[in-house]
């Protein structure tokens, strides 16, 4: 019988025990979402590339730094828990950076040219960037909450455990943030909502 | 189950047979869970489009080429901390070999040790005190009117 894939602990171990293939893997599994949870702060998908190297390479000094202390004990590495709250510190010191810069990084996607789409996906398009935009005014604790749960699809319980909040905070920090997308919506693009109606 | 409760069954992802029954009969609760889904649509961040698929494909090279870059330099810099905590050692035992302690301090009140010199006699190096030669030195006596005797 083939063994599974091995779990993210394993490959963490491996690989500080030498084994460099270990660190691909890791690499490759989580990726994609470390990537999409930074692209909403970033003007280019190169910034978002700089800023999810930087995520990986800290998640794997904190790994080595704590693996003899979790083999002790539990023997379990969080590496995904530790490497999402990793990108949602950068992700925050960009969002940060950006405000002094007074330029969002949607703005310069604003500038972007809508191509050839057709005018509903073209209001469509509009509504989704307004709402994003919006995303990014949000309270710092709502848009972490809101963005692990709708880029990274983690569950309360996940989002709880990064942010190190508990999971009945992790709800109420959802609730108030779509509460407050909706209205900003509402006001911005009521057509988009109209739309579904 | 009240609206608001409803809300946050809603938001949680977690609608059962009740909520769907409430949703049913509640025109409220039905917009706001229409427009709570529009919204979270809205708000997702897309997938990487192909050009950036094509620059994530990279990405576990790089990462390692950079942490291998960074070991090398951590490395290198460790040589360079145990070349210096080796120095200062170094330098530690060369002073503690060549090291004399200095002559004790006496204390006051304390009496001072009497140091032989060799050659020269004893009466040479302090004169002998003579009792005679004691003066003692008090106040005059007076007389009954006050005159020095």
């Amino acid at each position: 019988m083939p063994a599974g894939p091995r779990s993210d602990s394993a490959l963490c171990r491996d690989f500080l025990a030498g084994e460099s293939a270990a660190f691909g893997e890791l690499v490759r599994r989580h990726e994609q979402l470390v990537f999409r949870l930074l692209r909403r702060y970033t003007r280019t998908a190169d910034d978002a590339l700089d800023l999810s190297q930087r995520a990986f390479l800290q998640a794997f000094e904190a790994a080595r730094r704590a693996l003899p202390r979790l083999l002790a004990s539990t023997g379990e590495v969080p590496f995904r828990a530790w490497l999402l709250r990793i990108a949602v510190n950068l992700a925050k010191n960009q969002a940060r950076d950006a405000a002094r810069r007074a330029s969002s990084p949607l703005e310069a996607v604003q500038h972007e040219a809508l191509g050839e789409l057709a005018p509903e996906q073209l209001i469509r398009e509009q509504a989704a960037r307004l709402t994003r935009q919006a995303v990014l005014l949000l309270p710092r604790r709502q848009r972490e909450v809101l963005t692990l749960r709708v880029d990274g699809e983690l569950s309360f319980a996940e989002v709880a455990q990064t942010l190190g909040i508990t999971e009945g905070n992790a709800k109420t920090h959802f609730h108030y943030a779509v509460k407050r997308l909706r209205d900003e919506v509402q006001k911005l693009a009521p057509e988009a909502l109209e739309e579904k109606r | 189950m009240s609206c608001d409760e409803i809300e946050v069954k809603l938001l949680e992802g977690e609608p059962d047979a009740a909520t769907a029954a409430h949703l049913e009969g509640c025109a409220r609760c039905a917009a706001f869970a229409r427009e709570s889904a529009a919204v979270l649509a809205l708000a997702v961040q897309p997938a990487p489009t192909t050009a950036e698929r094509a620059k994530l494909v990279s990405l576990p090279v790089t990462t390692q080429a950079q942490w291998s870059r960074l070991e090398r330099r951590r490395q290198a810099a460790r040589k360079v901390l145990a070349l210096a905590v080796a120095a200062c050692l170094g330098a530690v035992l060369a002073t503690g070999l060549t090291w004399r302690p200095a002559p004790p301090v006496p204390a006051p009140g304390e009496e001072l040790a009497v140091w032989q010199v060799e050659g020269v006699p004893d009466d040479e190096v302090v004169a002998p005190v003579d009792d005679e030669s004691i003066v003692e030195v008090s106040w005059p006596s007076l007389n009954e009117e006050g005159d020095v005797l």
